[in-house]
């Protein structure tokens, strides 16, 4: 009876447990359900919204939007090109009610970027400063600017320049500065009595600022001593290196460098032979920094401005830093002459217009202006584009380096490199590292037999 | 009882499903698609099979990068992974100056690592750089021109593997930290009452007990250090010689400086295959 009365008494708890839960599950299942509506309107808007905003980013990507007066510009970090497109910039927009956006990325971020933006078709940027080697893998993207100066202002452009801008028929940038490598001594350890007896004790001639491959290696091995190297070898790698080998070959009678017209190469002949084995020469005479192989123009000129070289063979622009480190002490003179001559490869910059800019005729007043103000680069870099520009610094004490250049840039073998899209691509995974090899001991005729086979390789690809 | 049915599950997933189409799926599906092809003058496609693998492995260039990276990864995560344990089993220690003594480690990980490479260029130039003046001056070397880190071919990759072990050793010593917090000190008390080792300790105590930790963290590595750019460019740019030039750096020479899209796509998908299936191989090593 009692266990009867117990599981009635059970049985009713049960249930009415069982109603509080039905009832608890009734509650849950309502406010679930509005909990999921509610969640469903949210993704629902969330969608929405997101859809939204990436199509409106989209939509305002690039410069060419036509109510903003911005004219956007894009520049190499920390380099003249910057600093004069900065100073200029106020009296362009008084001028033309146009603002300039100076975008200022390291030097091989210039050339990523118009790549990306010319190979998709779409100009983020309106105009540029590039180096010459990019013109044939970005020439398909830039517009041409014959028209944008006159016939006079052409004229004033420096020997080569009009050349190396020139890709079929067509010239698609204005020369902001062109530069070539030339020596930079120190002259006071060449006008040093003392030094000019030992040497000529030692060699058989006077001591004069080198002009021969025999005086400049003569030379270095004679100033590698307490502390000081004569001279560097470029070795690091990159182009760099490349370019400054390749001066030597045009010396030793290269023309053209490397690849002809008719796309035959050119690599395995004597002046390229000739030219490395000079190199290995001076390394074999210890007369150079033992760590060539990661050495190139800024190592050399923290090199020569900390009193460790005697010479360096620079980039022009490099005297003015070098005389503002070593006061009264830097001379400068002209590239050295092999058995065909003085020789070198330029390395101007060009202001240059993207074909792809909505807003190219902005772009074009803004390159005839700028090509106005060329000057400017001269007081920045210590060199130009314009022949008027270095006619008017020649015999000027504190440009002593712009006859130099003036002097290499006439010399007979001074020529450009090829003006073909495959350079980038011969020059990084051939040349650089079959150049590192020779420096570091391997047969140069060897190793430029088979850089030839490769060059050929990637030019019938 | 469902209270959240199929339809709602998949409209959960949507906003994540589109992220993933847009930027995994689709780029994915270029790049495959772009390692079969190559792209001509005018931006169009031609197909082209297996021409352009065929190509990757006929390079010497990409085995020589393939190559290093494997040397590369060997040794960094080698490295990181012995050093981080050992100063994770220091730092668990508490004694004064620790807490100073731990920020100052962990102070490489808030560097990028394009800065870390720069400072490092310097720090080993021979010329001007910290390293060679000290190893000189106590003696180790006889000159700054001693030791060429930079301008050796068969050390620069050794130089790269530096400067990467002190930039990311703080990763692993903060993974293994976390791992070795959580084991019981139980474990610890019963050992010593037995009478074991320091060593011992570590050997069959803490590393049994952080493999979850210790496999999870080499993976995340391993696929970081194949992937390294920043250092090797800033240190390098993969000289002399190719000699510290890793697939990442050369990849993007043949896609970025070259526009060979065809055969950089179809060198990544090797590339990707690769690390997925080293991935695939470390997770069924955890899930076991």
């Amino acid at each position: 009876m009692q266990t009867l009365q117990k599981t009635k008494i059970k049985a009713s708890y049960a249930k009415s447990e069982g109603a509080r839960g039905l009832q608890t599950v009734h509650f849950l299942k309502k406010h679930t359900n509005r909990g999921v509506i509610f969640l469903k309107s949210f993704v629902k808007l969330a969608m929405l919204a997101t859809a939204v905003t990436v199509l409106g980013a989209c939509g305002n990507s690039n410069s060419s939007n036509e109510s903003d007066k911005t004219l956007t510009i894009l520049v190499e970090g920390g380099s003249p090109a910057e600093k004069v497109a900065k100073e200029t910039a106020a009296e362009f927009k008084e001028k033309s009610g146009y603002e300039i956006k100076i975008d200022s990325v390291p030097y091989s971020g210039v050339y990523d970027k118009l790549k990306a933006e010319i190979d998709a078709k779409k100009a983020t940027h309106d105009a540029a400063i590039i180096d010459v080697l990019w013109f044939p893998a970005l020439a398909k993207g830039l517009s041409p600017v014959s028209d944008v100066i006159t016939q006079e202002q052409l004229d004033d452009f420096l020997p080569q320049l009009d050349d190396s801008a020139t890709i079929d028929g067509e010239l698609l940038g204005l020369p902001t500065w062109t530069n070539s490598k030339i020596l930079l001594y120190r002259k006071d350890l060449f006008e040093d009595e003392t030094n000019k007896e030992a040497f000529a004790a030692k060699y058989g001639y006077d001591l004069t600022v080198p002009k021969t491959w025999q005086e400049y290696k003569d030379a270095a091995e004679f100033f590698t001593k307490d502390g000081m190297y004569g001279t560097s070898v470029f070795g690091q790698t990159g182009g760099d290196a490349v370019s400054s080998w390749l001066d030597l070959a045009a010396q030793a009678g290269a023309n053209p460098l490397i690849i002809d017209d008719n796309n035959k190469v050119l690599v395995d002949e004597k002046p390229y032979v000739e030219s490395l084995e000079y190199l290995q020469s001076l390394i074999k005479d210890k007369s150079v920094p033992e760590d060539y192989l990661s050495i190139a123009s800024t190592e050399t000129a923290e090199l020569f401005n900390s009193g460790k070289l005697a010479m360096q063979i620079a980039w022009g622009h490099f005297y003015l830093t070098s005389e503002e480190a070593l006061p009264g002490k830097v001379g400068a003179a002209p590239a050295l002459s092999g058995s065909a001559g003085i020789g070198a490869v330029p390395g101007p910059w060009y202001q240059v217009i993207l074909k792809d800019s909505e807003k190219k005729d902005v772009a074009e007043e803004y390159l005839a202006f700028m090509y106005d103000k060329n000057e400017m680069y001269m007081d920045t870099l210590g060199i130009a584009g314009r022949k008027s520009v270095f006619e008017k610094y020649t015999n000027n004490e504190a440009y002593a380096h712009i006859d130099a250049i003036s002097a290499t840039l006439d010399g007979p073998q001074t020529q450009n490199r090829p003006k073909i899209s495959e350079w980038t691509q011969i020059e990084n995974e051939v040349l650089s590292p079959m150049l590192q090899r020779v420096l570091a001991g391997e047969d140069a005729q060897k190793e430029l037999n088979a850089a030839k086979v490769e060059i050929e390789n990637i030019m019938n690809n | 009882m469902n209270t959240i049915n199929r339809k709602t599950m998949l409209y959960f997933f949507l906003p994540a499903a589109i992220f993933m189409l847009v930027f995994l799926l689709y780029p994915l599906i270029t790049l495959i698609i772009d390692s079969f092809s190559m792209t001509l003058g005018d931006g169009s496609r031609e197909f082209v099979g297996l021409s352009n693998y065929i190509k990757a492995f006929s390079s010497a260039t990409f085995l020589k990068a393939f190559k290093n990276t494997i040397i590369y990864v060997f040794l960094a995560v080698g490295l990181e992974t012995v050093l981080g344990l050992f100063l994770s089993i220091v730092l668990t220690h508490k004694y004064k100056g620790f807490t100073a003594l731990r920020t100052l480690m962990l102070s490489p990980l808030m560097i990028a690592p394009i800065v870390a490479g720069l400072i490092w260029k310097f720090m080993l130039s021979n010329q001007f750089g910290i390293i060679n003046a000290l190893l000189v001056k106590f003696g180790l070397i006889e000159s700054t021109s001693s030791i060429l880190w930079l301008a050796n071919p068969n050390i620069t990759l050794i130089s790269v593997v530096i400067a990467d072990v002190w930039l990311t050793t703080p990763f692993m010593m903060l993974m293994f930290l976390a791992g070795i917090q959580g084991i019981s000190d139980g474990l610890y008390e019963a050992a010593v009452m037995e009478g074991a080792s320091k060593i011992q300790m570590i050997f069959r105590i803490i590393i049994p007990n952080i493999k979850p930790v210790l496999f999870s963290a080499l993976i995340v590595r391993i696929i970081d250090a194949a992937r390294s750019f920043d250092i090797i460019w800033a240190m390098t740019q993969g000289g002399p010689n190719n000699s510290s030039e890793l697939l990442s750096v050369h990849i993007y020479k043949m896609l970025q400086r070259y526009s060979d899209i065809g055969l950089s796509s179809a060198m990544a998908m090797i590339f990707i295959s690769v690390l997925i299936s080293i991935t695939l191989i470390f997770r069924k090593k955890i899930n076991n």
